[in-house]
């Protein structure tokens, strides 16, 4: 379940089943579709920091932030939207090398209190000066790029997107690189005396989920067609790192999962009325302490039992 | 049996009348009334009040017969105080074609839902009271209270005629009501002639006011203009009393509100605000309804969970004008509407709906004291 | 100004003391679980409310403080360790943090839900003594003596007897302290029973001057975060400080910066001092694990 290979058709199945049922339904699950899709973008990039360098980053919603507010301020000065998606990304990516950096020189919890710095301060820019991002006023009436006006349309790109962005990812673990990566998620102690550069690649996949944070902010503002600050502020970190965690934190398909999961929940514990919430983090914490390895777990385990005969699936390869 | 035909042509003109006009036949419809409001996150303390405040709205409508015949039926959804999860569900409640959409009352959330329900043509009566919502042009927008830009502009008279201020100091939560509160008050004051020497930005739930009273304690003002939620007006006037500050108090609704003045245990007494219908204001059928409510939900009614309960006669009003419930028509006839107690008993006081989008039902110049919120001026609707 | 200074000075000690006591426990659970417990500002409001409930009871003050330490002790203790520590954290001390923000969801929406969305007012110590321009309020002065009164009894308790020093050594080496014949899961579970009463004697001192409301451990939570990381993360002397330096650096931040950044000048001023101090403030350089 977690090798990235197996899965990648299940992944790309996914988003054509999703993309193909958005088109006949109404606008409510097609909104809810395209956020998930951006969402999951988010998550597969906080996953790679999680999962695979097992850091917490408390700011994942600062590099939203900063993908949202690129696309956001420079649409209506007819920058095109496929060159704000690159800014914004390329601004998260190197706060991301500039932030990791020192905070990495030191092991530990530090990463996650520089995180939690920028979390504040990037509010903070994002609220305060309103000369450039209207503040808590917000930025209405954001255009969606021609010609992906409508929900469906819009719904595809941000679908399209999330198949870019899988098949990099994919790509990635499957090079050198990702290879390295795969070893720092087993075992740090063996990679480092494997001659893998621990530092460097811990860096860099906070820097590349940084960066992957920036592409979902940047699909994200004319989604909703208005951002304010507060949507960027640690909760919205809170709930990546819980969709990451809930679907299967270093696994493939865990932050697709982990994102549906959230995304779908107020439908799904509908019944339970002011308690869903409450509910959800019971649940995140049952199956943390049941399957530590989120719904992917589950389902690994599920696939194993129904075929015995084969090899044994393990929740980590 | 052998059936005439005669009575068979009857009857089946009969039916095809009847087929023809559905409503005529069935029960009238249920009228679905979709409720987004803030039931988690930070704005649960006011997004809570006002769904509650709806529901017992739609309760009591419906005990009198509802809207023209047909019963309401009212949903709540929880936009968690974030504007991407408001779009998402004003997104489903207008999937489910509803008669209105009350709420919510954060200015994000707002913005956001406005621009659907424009789209949709489905009115929108909402709880926010910041300035911008308004100025943008949406027909099918309104408020259920005096905006920032109607209850601003008297206190600072307040703060010119009656308390001669020469130096004012402005404290003010620096989130979506609060921000554009102070935006409007330094620009009114600048215009009254009013020297706004300091003005400090505090956040919501910030764990001390200490720097910020010391702040205030130095800059010597000669008034204090307090812009904040409930329990931080609260805070702020407890540690003002306590260093022996003398500057004259006044600021936003919040001020006076019961509230505030409960948990600023006696400090609150001396502020002064202007402030829209509120849990105080000297109106029996207010007075009745926070008992009411009280006793249904066993907390006290603030403000918003009166907006919500007008805003169900709001409806009641427009639909009676437009001669039919009808969802289509809706916003056209609330502009302009004038809406008394007489004839809508949830409208508590006489509201007047402006061209905008903007209501005015009367305000108070309040001052708290003993304990109680006073009224020194009462302002009606022009 | 001198008075403004020594105003400044006092309040941000005080605020730093409440801090610091949390910090403390968070310290203690960390070394007792490696883990960043992110509810740990919840579990100051949990408390707050125990106290507020068991006070309108009719029964005073002193006697809700009692209460709510036993229900603290049982709940964010006992309760905490069996059915949210000790099954996750063999899966990893990431999934238990993660574990922990989970569990802030639920204490919050379970407080909102129970208590409501409204604040309580809380009862405390009014009124303050002047000295010329200078003002100090009775509450900040019980603040910083519960305090001092509490560290130094934790202090006490950690370095001369007999429980404190086999906390200490399971903190270390447990491996070693296993040898030794300690029972470290005891040891453990005493350390989570000891931070619950810390944030209990947190709540008793922050709700008269922060009021108590479902949502109020969001700020309190980061604060003991940043201040445990200041003060080296797994020292409790460290935390200490880390929370009286936090509280005196915001406390001038905000008088003296810009107030729409009051936040963000104490998080700029820590991240240069761990640049130059990452082994925090009293920590001796860590080895690094790998």
């Amino acid at each position: 379940m977690n090798q990235p290979h197996r899965v990648l058709p299940l992944a790309l199945v996914l988003l054509l089943v999703a993309g193909l049922a958005g088109s006949v339904l109404k606008p409510y699950p097609i909104y809810l579709i395209s956020l998930w899709a951006v969402y999951t973008i988010s998550a597969i990039g906080l996953n790679l920091t999680l999962g695979f360098a097992g850091q917490i980053s408390l700011a994942q919603a600062s590099f939203v932030g900063f993908g949202a507010y690129a696309t956001a301020l420079l649409l209506p000065h007819g920058v095109p939207f496929g060159f704000t998606l690159v800014i914004g990304a390329a601004i998260s990516f190197i706060l991301g090398v500039l932030l990791g950096f020192p905070a990495l020189r030191v092991q530990g919890h530090y990463l996650a209190f520089v995180t939690l710095a920028l979390a504040t301060i990037a509010f903070l820019v994002f609220r305060n000066e309103s000369w450039l991002t209207h503040g808590t006023a917000g930025i209405d009436k954001i255009a969606r790029p021609i010609p992906f006006t409508s929900d469906v349309a819009y719904m595809w790109l941000c679908l399209a997107a999330l198949a870019v962005v899988t098949l990099g990812v994919w790509w990635l673990l499957r090079s050198p690189w990702g290879r390295a990566f795969l070893a720092l998620r087993e075992n740090p102690v063996r990679a480092a005396s494997l001659g893998v550069d621990v530092r460097t690649y811990t860096l860099l996949a906070f820097a590349i989920g940084a960066g992957l944070g920036g592409v979902s902010g940047a699909l994200f503002a004319p989604l909703g067609q208005y951002i304010e600050p507060s949507e960027f502020a640690l909760p919205l970190s809170f709930s990546l790192l819980l969709m990451v965690v809930v679907g299967g934190s270093g696994s493939f398909l865990g932050p697709f999962l982990g994102a549906m999961v959230s995304v779908a929940l107020p439908e799904v514990l509908r019944s339970f009325q002011d308690y869903y919430l409450l509910i959800y983090g019971v649940i995140v914490i049952l199956l943390l302490v049941f399957s530590p390895d989120g719904i992917v777990g589950i389902i690994a385990r599920g696939v194993a039992r129904l075929r015995p005969t084969d090899a044994p699936v393990e929740p980590k390869p | 049996m052998r059936i005439s035909t005669t009575k068979l042509a009857i009857g089946c003109s009969l039916l095809a009348v009847l087929a023809a006009s559905p409503a005529a036949f069935a029960a009238k419809s249920v009228l679905e009334i979709a409720i987004p409001a803030e039931l988690s996150g930070s704005g649960a303390t006011v997004g809570v009040l006002w769904r509650d405040g709806v529901m017992m709205g739609i309760e009591d409508a419906n005990a009198k017969g509802g809207i023209r015949g047909h019963k309401l039926h009212g949903t709540a959804y929880d936009t968690q105080t974030n504007p991407a999860v408001s779009r998402a569900v004003i997104q489903k409640a207008l999937d489910g074609k509803p008669f209105a959409v009350l709420g919510p009352v954060y200015s994000g959330s707002v913005i956001v839902d406005e621009a659907l329900t424009q789209k949709a043509g489905i009115t929108e009566i909402m709880g926010g009271e910041a300035g911008n919502l308004t100025s943008q042009g949406d027909p099918t927008l309104f408020r259920t209270s005096l905006g920032q830009a109607q209850t601003i502009p008297p206190i600072i008279s307040y703060l010119k005629d009656k308390v001669h201020a020469k130096s004012v100091g402005a404290s003010y939560v620096n989130d979506d009501f609060g921000k554009a509160g102070n935006v409007l008050f330094l620009a009114d004051a600048k215009k009254a002639g009013l020297n706004v020497t300091t003005d400090i930005s505090s956040e919501a739930g910030q764990v001390t006011f200490q720097p910020d009273l010391l702040k205030m304690q130095a800059a010597k003002t000669d008034a204090v203009f307090l812009y904040d939620h409930e329990e931080e007006v609260a805070r702020f006037l407890k540690g003002f009393r306590q260093m022996g500050m003398k500057a004259a108090i006044v600021g936003g609704s919040t001020v006076a509100d019961a509230q505030a003045i409960k948990l600023s245990q006696g400090a609150a007494d001396g502020a002064v605000s202007f402030a829209g219908i509120g849990s105080s204001s000297p109106i029996p059928a207010i007075q009745s309804f926070v008992k009411r409510f009280e006793a249904k939900y066993k907390t006290h009614p603030d403000h918003n969970a009166i907006k919500g309960y007008m805003a169900v006669a709001m409806l009641q009003a427009a639909a009676d004008k437009e001669g039919k419930a009808d969802a289509k028509g809706l916003a056209a006839a609330l502009h302009g509407l004038m809406i008394t107690p007489d004839k809508y008993p949830l409208i508590m006081t006489p509201m007047k709906v402006l061209a905008n989008g903007d209501i005015d039902n009367g305000g108070y110049l309040i001052q708290v004291k003993g304990g109680k919120a006073v009224v020194l001026n009462y302002v009606g609707p022009k | 100004m001198m008075s403004l200074f020594v105003q400044v000075l006092i309040s941000g000690l005080a605020i730093g003391a409440i801090y610091a006591l949390i910090a403390t426990g968070f310290s203690l659970l960390s070394q007792g679980s490696q883990t960043v417990n992110f509810a740990q500002g919840d579990f100051v409001v949990v408390p707050a409310f125990v106290m507020l409930a068991a006070n309108s009871y009719g029964l005073p003050i002193w006697a809700s403080f009692i209460v709510a330490l036993v229900v603290a002790a049982l709940v964010l203790g006992v309760l905490f360790k069996r059915l949210m520590v000790d099954p996750i954290l063999p899966h990893g001390a990431m999934q238990l943090s993660i574990a922990t923000m989970a569990l802030s969801i639920v204490l919050q929406n379970g407080m909102l839900n129970a208590g409501g969305a409204q604040a309580f007012p809380f009862p405390g110590i009014n009124g303050g003594l002047h000295f010329g321009n200078i003002f100090i309020d009775w509450q900040s002065v019980s603040i910083l003596l519960a305090a001092v009164v509490a560290v130094t009894a934790l202090n006490l308790f950690m370095g001369r007897t007999r429980i404190g020093r086999a906390i200490q050594a399971s903190a270390q080496g447990p491996q070693v302290a296993r040898l030794l014949g300690i029972n470290v899961a005891r040891m453990v579970l005493i350390t989570f029973v000891l931070n619950a009463a810390l944030v209990t004697l947190a709540a008793l001192l922050v709700s008269p001057i922060y009021l108590v409301k479902f949502d109020n451990g969001i700020g309190i939570g980061l604060a003991a975060f940043s201040a445990a990381i200041i003060g080296g993360f797994n020292q409790v002397r460290g935390a200490v400080v880390g929370g009286l330096l936090l509280g005196v650096v915001q406390n001038f931040a905000a008088t003296f910066g810009p107030t729409q950044y009051r936040d963000a000048v104490p998080m700029l001023l820590l991240i240069i001092f761990i640049l130059f101090r990452p082994q925090g403030l009293l920590g001796r350089a860590e080895e690094r694990r790998v």
